[in-house]
C-alpha cells in the first residue's frame, strides 16, 4: 500500500513538488519526442521537393500600415486615430481587390507595389490578426484575467521565442520549423546539407531535437577564417590524423572540423553556378533582404546536387522596432508615405517579387512558400513619434501554391476599445500562430495526424488549416 | 593646544559649509495646480507641494487616440501648466509634438537626482521581476499598477522611490511631469526612459536606464 510521504518541514514539501515538476515537465517532453520518433517514422512516402522560408521581421512590425481598409466609414476610423503621425493617405493607397470580397476592400502601403503586384497574380494573400495565444480569448476574458495569455506579452525577447516555438506556455526548447525537420528528416537520407538553412544566424525557430541549423552567409557556406600559416599547417596534421589511432575528444574535434570544411566545399560548389549577377533575370534589390533571398534562390537551385526534397529557410530584416522615426516629418508635416518604416516595407515589397520571380524561373514557383513572422504588431494610436508595442498583427504568405489575391483571417474592428482591443489599440489575435504554422506545415508534409506532435496546442483552436496554401 | 584645537575647528566649520553649498538643491520651476497622486507611503516632493502638477483626466479627443498617446505625457493641463519648450512647437489634437526636431531643450543636463530616480524606477522593475519570474508588461499605466500592488502579493515596489508620483491616468510620472517609456526588452531586462527638462520623448536630453 502507497503511504504519501509527511513533510516535517516546508523546504521539505518545496523539494519533493519541485522535483515532481520537473519529472512531469521532462516526462511531458519525453513523451512528444517519442510520439515525433514514431511520427516520422510514417512520414517517408515524400517523393516532390518543397520549401518553406521564413522571413522574421524583426521588432514588431506595424502591420496596421501594411494593409488598410479603404471603405470609406473604415478608412475614416482609420485616419481619425492615426492621423496625422501615422495616418497614410487614401489617396497613396495600394489597393488591393479580394477574389472573394466579404465586404470589406483594402490598400497596401504605398511602398508596397511588388506586392500588389503579387496579390493581382494570385501568388501573395495576407492573413489578418496573428499573434501568440495559449487559447483562444475574447477582450472581456483578457480584462477580467478569466483566461491564460502568453507570459510577457509585449516583450521583444519573449515573444520572438513563443511565435518560433509556437508553445507560448511551455519553456522553449525546440522552434516548429526544426521539429518539422526532425519529423521528415528521413525523407531525404542522403541529404548533403541540413534541412534547416539560416542566413541570420542562430534562430530558435529551426532549433530541432535531432536537426541542426546549417549557417550560410550570403556569398555562400562560412569558411574558416585567419587559419593561415602555422595555424593552418596544425589544423591540417589534425585532420589528417587516423582517427582510429587518437583519443576520442581529437577524433572529436577533427570530425566536426572535417566535416564542416566538407560540407561547406560541396554547398559553394553546388551554389557556383549561380554566382552570375544575372543568372536570375528579375535582379534582387541589393540590401539586407535582397542578399539574403538571392541566395535562399540559389540554394533551392542547388537542391537536386544536394539531394534536399524538403528545405526550411530561416532570413531576417531588422530595424521594425519603430518607437520613433517611424514616419518621415518635414517642416513639422508628418509624411508616412515615407520615413523608415516605408523604407523597410520596400524592401520587403522588391526582395518579395525578385524571390518569386526566380522562383518562377526555376519552374519551383509550387514548390516554395514564403511567410513573414514578428515579435508582434504595434499599438494602433501613435505615441507622437511612432508607435508601441502591440500584439496581433496582419502577416504574408507568397507562392505559386498560396491560394492568393484573398484574405485570410479576421480584420480587427479599428476601436480603441473596441471588441479587439486591450484597451491601448493592440489587437487581441483572432489567428494563432499554432494556426497560421500548422497550415504551413501540412503543405509542407505534415500529416495531419501529426500536427498535434509538432504543435501541441493547435487542438485548442478551431482549424488547424487556414486554406491559404 | 587651544590654538591647534581652534584651528581645526575652523577646518571643520569651512569643510561642512563647502559640503552644504555642494548638495544644496537647485530651485524648482513654478507648476500649478493640484499635486498628482503621490505614491504610497512617500512624501510628496518639495516641488510638488509647494508647485503641484495637474492631474487632470485626458479629454475625449485624446481618448479616442487612446491611453498610449497619453503615455507621451501630454494632456492638455499639464501642457499648459509646465514651461514650454524654446523654439516653434505644434502640438495636436493628440498631443504629439508635430517637429520634435526643431525644439531645443531648455536644459540639456538633467540634473543627477533624475538619474537617481529612473534609476530607482528599474530597481523597482527589477525587483518586482525577481519576486515573480519577471518583469510587468504592458503600458505605463499597467506596468505602474503592478508595481503598486496589483500583484500576487500586493506588494508596492515603488514605494520609497524619490519623487515617484502617478499622474491623472495611471501612470508613472517623471519629475517634470512626464510619463516614463518601459521599453520591455525581455522577461528580464526593461528600458527605463524619461523625457527629461524639455518633456520630449526621444530627443537628446532623455534619461535612459536599463
Amino acid at each position: 500500500m502507497n503511504v504519501p510521504p509527511t513533510f516535517k518541514t516546508r523546504r521539505q514539501f518545496i523539494r519533493q513538488a519541485a522535483c515532481a515538476a520537473l519529472g512531469t515537465w521532462a516526462l511531458s517532453n519525453t513523451i512528444r519526442d517519442l510520439r515525433l520518433i514514431n511520427a516520422a517514422m510514417a512520414q517517408s512516402n515524400i517523393s516532390d521537393y518543397k520549401a518553406l522560408v521564413c522571413v522574421f521581421m524583426q521588432g514588431g512590425n506595424d502591420s496596421n500600415n501594411l494593409i488598410i481598409p479603404t471603405l470609406p466609414a473604415e478608412y475614416q476610423n482609420y485616419a481619425s486615430i492615426r492621423s496625422p503621425v501615422l495616418a497614410i493617405p487614401l489617396s497613396a493607397l495600394l489597393p488591393i481587390n479580394p477574389a472573394d470580397p466579404d465586404g470589406h476592400s483594402f490598400g497596401l502601403h504605398p511602398a508596397c507595389t511588388g506586392l500588389r503586384t503579387l496579390f493581382g497574380e494570385n501568388k501573395l494573400a495576407p492573413v489578418f490578426n496573428v499573434g501568440t495565444l495559449v487559447e483562444p480569448i475574447t477582450r472581456s476574458q483578457y480584462l477580467s484575467h478569466g483566461v491564460a495569455v502568453p507570459p510577457q506579452l509585449f516583450s521583444h525577447a519573449d515573444q520572438v521565442t513563443q511565435w518560433q516555438t509556437s508553445i507560448p506556455d511551455q519553456p522553449p526548447t525546440t522552434g516548429w520549423g526544426g521539429r518539422c525537420a526532425d519529423l521528415l528528416a528521413s525523407v531525404q537520407p542522403t541529404a548533403k546539407i541540413s534541412m534547416t538553412v539560416t542566413l541570420a544566424g542562430a534562430n530558435t525557430f529551426e532549433v530541432g531535437n535531432t536537426i541542426s541549423q546549417y549557417s550560410v552567409s550570403t556569398s555562400g557556406a562560412i569558411a574558416l577564417s585567419g587559419v593561415t600559416g602555422a595555424r593552418l599547417s596544425a589544423l591540417q596534421q589534425i585532420l589528417g590524423i587516423d582517427e582510429a589511432q587518437i583519443n576520442l575528444q581529437t577524433a572529436a574535434y577533427a570530425n566536426v572540423v572535417d566535416q564542416a570544411v566538407a560540407t561547406g566545399t560541396i554547398l559553394n560548389g553546388a551554389i557556383a553556378g549561380t554566382a552570375a549577377t544575372n543568372y536570375f533575370a528579375t535582379p534582387f534589390p541589393n540590401n539586407t533582404l535582397g542578399s539574403q533571398m538571392l541566395m535562399i534562390a540559389r540554394l533551392i537551385q542547388a537542391a537536386p546536387a544536394l539531394n534536399m526534397k524538403r528545405q526550411i529557410f530561416f532570413c531576417e530584416i531588422g530595424g521594425y522596432d519603430l518607437h520613433s522615426g517611424q514616419t518621415q516629418i518635414t517642416n513639422g508635416v508628418p509624411d508616412p508615405t515615407q520615413g523608415s518604416h516605408a523604407v523597410l516595407l520596400g524592401e520587403i515589397s522588391t526582395a518579395f517579387l525578385a524571390f518569386q520571380r526566380a522562383m518562377e524561373q526555376l519552374n519551383l514557383s509550387d514548390s516554395v512558400t514564403t511567410f513573414t513572422v514578428s515579435d508582434f504588431g504595434r499599438t494602433f494610436p501613435s505615441n507622437g513619434f511612432g508607435s508601441d508595442h502591440g500584439w496581433g498583427s496582419h502577416h504574408l504568405v507568397m507562392g505559386g501554391a498560396v491560394k492568393g489575391g484573398n484574405t485570410y483571417g479576421t480584420f480587427p474592428t479599428l476601436a480603441i476599445n473596441g471588441p479587439d482591443d486591450t484597451s491601448t489599440g493592440r489587437w487581441i489575435p483572432t489567428t494563432a500562430v499554432d494556426q497560421y504554422a500548422a497550415t504551413l506545415a501540412t503543405w509542407f508534409g505534415v500529416d495531419p495526424s501529426n500536427l498535434s506532435t509538432i504543435f501541441p496546442n493547435v487542438g485548442r483552436f478551431a482549424s488547424s488549416n487556414l486554406g491559404f496554401v | 593646544m587651544r590654538h591647534r584645537h581652534k584651528i581645526a575647528i575652523a577646518v571643520l566649520v569651512l569643510i561642512l559649509l563647502g559640503v552644504w553649498v555642494l548638495l544644496r538643491q537647485p530651485p524648482v520651476p513654478p507648476h500649478e495646480g493640484p499635486a498628482p497622486e503621490a505614491v504610497s507611503g512617500t512624501a510628496p516632493s518639495a516641488a510638488a507641494q509647494t508647485n503641484p502638477l495637474p492631474a487632470q483626466p485626458v479629454d475625449a479627443a485624446q481618448t479616442t487616440a487612446g491611453a498610449t498617446a497619453a503615455t507621451a505625457g501630454r494632456s492638455q493641463g499639464i501642457q499648459a501648466s509646465t514651461p514650454q519648450p524654446a523654439g516653434p512647437v505644434t502640438i495636436n489634437s493628440i498631443g504629439a509634438v508635430e517637429n520634435p526636431a526643431e525644439v531645443k531643450p531648455e536644459s540639456s543636463t538633467p540634473p543627477l537626482e533624475a538619474h537617481i530616480a529612473v534609476e530607482a524606477v528599474r530597481n523597482a522593475i527589477q525587483k518586482y521581476g525577481a519576486a515573480f519570474g519577471g518583469n510587468p508588461v504592458g503600458t505605463n499605466a499597467e506596468i505602474t499598477k503592478a508595481l503598486n500592488g496589483d500583484n500576487p502579493t500586493h506588494s508596492r515596489f515603488i514605494e520609497g522611490i524619490p519623487g515617484a508620483q502617478i499622474d491623472g491616468n495611471g501612470n508613472l510620472i517623471d519629475q517634470w511631469g512626464t510619463p516614463y517609456f518601459f521599453h520591455q526588452l525581455s522577461a528580464s531586462d526593461m528600458e527605463v526612459r524619461s523625457a527629461g527638462p524639455d518633456r520630449i520623448m526621444w530627443n537628446g536630453d532623455d534619461i535612459i536606464v536599463k
